[in-house]
């Protein structure tokens, strides 16, 4: 996986614009932390990152490709090699834990043998700690456990990129600890990883590269260092706000 | 004054190319589809099954009895006038000519085409259309194309059964009230109904089908983030589908007897 850059990227929703010229670019095998106060767009830019909502104007590259001009090879390849943790799970309610899990795995590796698919599947929950049925659906299942499922089918690929929005928000604390060692994990598995974290430990801990917003616009970027020691007043008060948060 | 109406027929304009686009990049899915659709098979299978089949029950009841009722009026009133055969041509007039693909298709709208907008709908809210594409599967080609092609193909079938249980069933149930020698009906069922009747019932429930499906695909896809845009949504996708298959049939009667 290449280094994303998002290059002027405007997003306007009724009438109010969401992301404003937004220009940053996210190094390949570090991990990214948008940060920021609540409503300024780190989750919509997220998802424009990983090109899940359109945007008005702007372009995303994947190295030097497009992502919107990529032929669907090269999208599908991308795709396998990316996956989306969302805030509030999105599991597919009419699938059950099993089926949410099988699906990635079928789409991009359609000729992997029964017994592999399934171990496959097996490992990941265990990893994640989800030790109910698979047979499960999303509605039967309890918000951490959801999470941890959203997490298994993000992991099932392997992916090298990873998008995380808030994954350890509403968790309880036990769940929101599996979480984040997960998320350890994968720091430290040199995947890529492009996060919204609002848990001040864990960007401590793992944040390589800081991007602060405020009101759809890029404040600031650069390591967590700069950032926290920034003269900025703008980053300085986004700062202080997620330190007293925590 | 001027401007609001120019502006009102400017949006108008607008949403009827973008629906028009909505309806061709289906179309090109579908090829798609067709050609590779391996992972999508299984919704359309459970589409056919949701439209077609669990539809089968009010769909041949209303079947029989609106053609009971028909041979029933029929049967007492034009022998009156000395045209007793009239019932035939227009027993199949009403359920294989119009009634049969009209009734078949708001039958799926109420039951498929709401559960169609509201289920996208929901997907939409949920973020389970861009979980989707965040796995790399296209929502057009998995979620639109099934829907697309089992509404359609279901609502042929479902006007074959209402076709079915209209002229035959009915004709068993007439038996208890106005007996009619069973070869008499047959054969003159079968010497009014004609090859046009038929192609123009296929051709209807074919278009039905299109309409119902694209429409509710569409309001549910227009959902953008509030659960409460659901059934505003589903309101618009009902009241649309109505009044496109009526005008729909209007048009294929009018290229018909022009």
């Amino acid at each position: 996986m290449h280094n994303i850059y998002l290059n002027n990227i405007t997003l306007i929703k009724n009438e109010r614009k969401i992301l404003s010229e937004v220009n940053v670019h996210f190094p390949k095998g570090k991990t990214s932390v948008i940060i920021g106060p609540s409503g300024c767009g780190k989750s919509t830019l997220l998802k424009v990152a990983a090109a899940l909502i359109p945007i008005d104007s702007g372009n995303i590259f994947v190295g030097d490709k497009n992502l919107f001009k990529m032929s669907p090879v090269d999208l599908l390849e991308f795709r396998k090699n990316s996956s989306f943790v969302f805030q509030d799970a999105a599991l597919w309610a009419n699938k059950s834990v099993y089926q949410n899990m099988s699906l990635p795995l079928k789409l991009h590796y359609p000729n992997m043998e029964n017994d592999i698919h399934d171990n496959k599947i097996l490992e990941m929950l265990r990893l994640v700690g989800y030790t109910d049925s698979i047979n499960l659906i999303p509605a039967a299942l309890s918000n951490g456990e959801r999470k941890m499922v959203s997490l298994a089918r993000a992991l099932i690929n392997s992916p090298e990129l990873i998008y995380m929005d808030n994954p350890l928000v509403l968790v309880d604390p036990s769940v929101a600890k599996k979480i984040k060692k997960l998320i350890m994990d994968i720091h430290n598995s040199n995947a890529t990883i492009i996060a919204n974290f609002s848990s001040p430990e864990l960007i401590k801990k793992i944040a390589d590269f800081l991007i602060v917003m405020k009101d759809g616009k890029i404040v600031e970027t650069g390591d967590i260092e700069s950032i926290l020691n920034s003269k900025n007043p703008n980053t300085a008060i986004i700062i202080s706000s997620l330190i007293n948060h925590s | 004054m001027l401007g609001k109406l120019g502006r009102w027929l400017i949006n108008h304009i607008k949403a009827l190319l973008y629906g028009l686009g909505f309806f061709f990049q289906i179309i090109k899915a579908t090829f798609g589809f067709i050609k590779n659709g391996r992972v999508g098979r299984k919704v359309l299978t459970m589409q056919i099954l949701f439209t077609g089949v669990q539809a089968l029950n009010n769909i041949s009841l209303i079947a029989v009895a609106l053609g009971a009722v028909i041979i029933i009026q029929g049967v007492g009133i034009l022998p009156q006038f000395g045209q007793g055969d009239l019932i035939y041509p227009i027993l199949i007039t009403i359920i294989t000519r119009e009634l049969g693909p009209m009734l078949c298709a708001f039958i799926i709208i109420a039951r498929s085409g709401t559960a169609i907008t509201t289920e996208i709908g929901s997907n939409v809210v949920n973020h389970e259309i861009e979980a989707y594409i965040a796995t790399g599967v296209n929502p057009l080609s998995y979620i639109a194309v099934p829907r697309f092609i089992g509404v359609t193909l279901s609502l042929l079938l479902l006007n074959f059964y209402f076709n079915f249980f209209g002229l035959i069933g009915s004709y068993f149930i007439t038996q208890f009230i106005y007996p009619i020698q069973a070869a008499e009906y047959f054969h003159k069922i079968l010497y009014n109904l004609h090859l046009d009747d038929i192609v123009s019932s296929i051709i209807k429930s074919l278009v039905f089908g299109v309409i119902i499906s694209v429409v509710s695909i569409y309001y549910g896809f227009q959902v953008e983030q509030s659960s409460t845009e659901i059934p505003q949504m589903t309101i618009k996708a009902v009241g649309t589908a109505f009044v496109l298959c009526i005008l729909a049939d209007a048009l294929i009667v009018l290229i018909y007897y022009t």
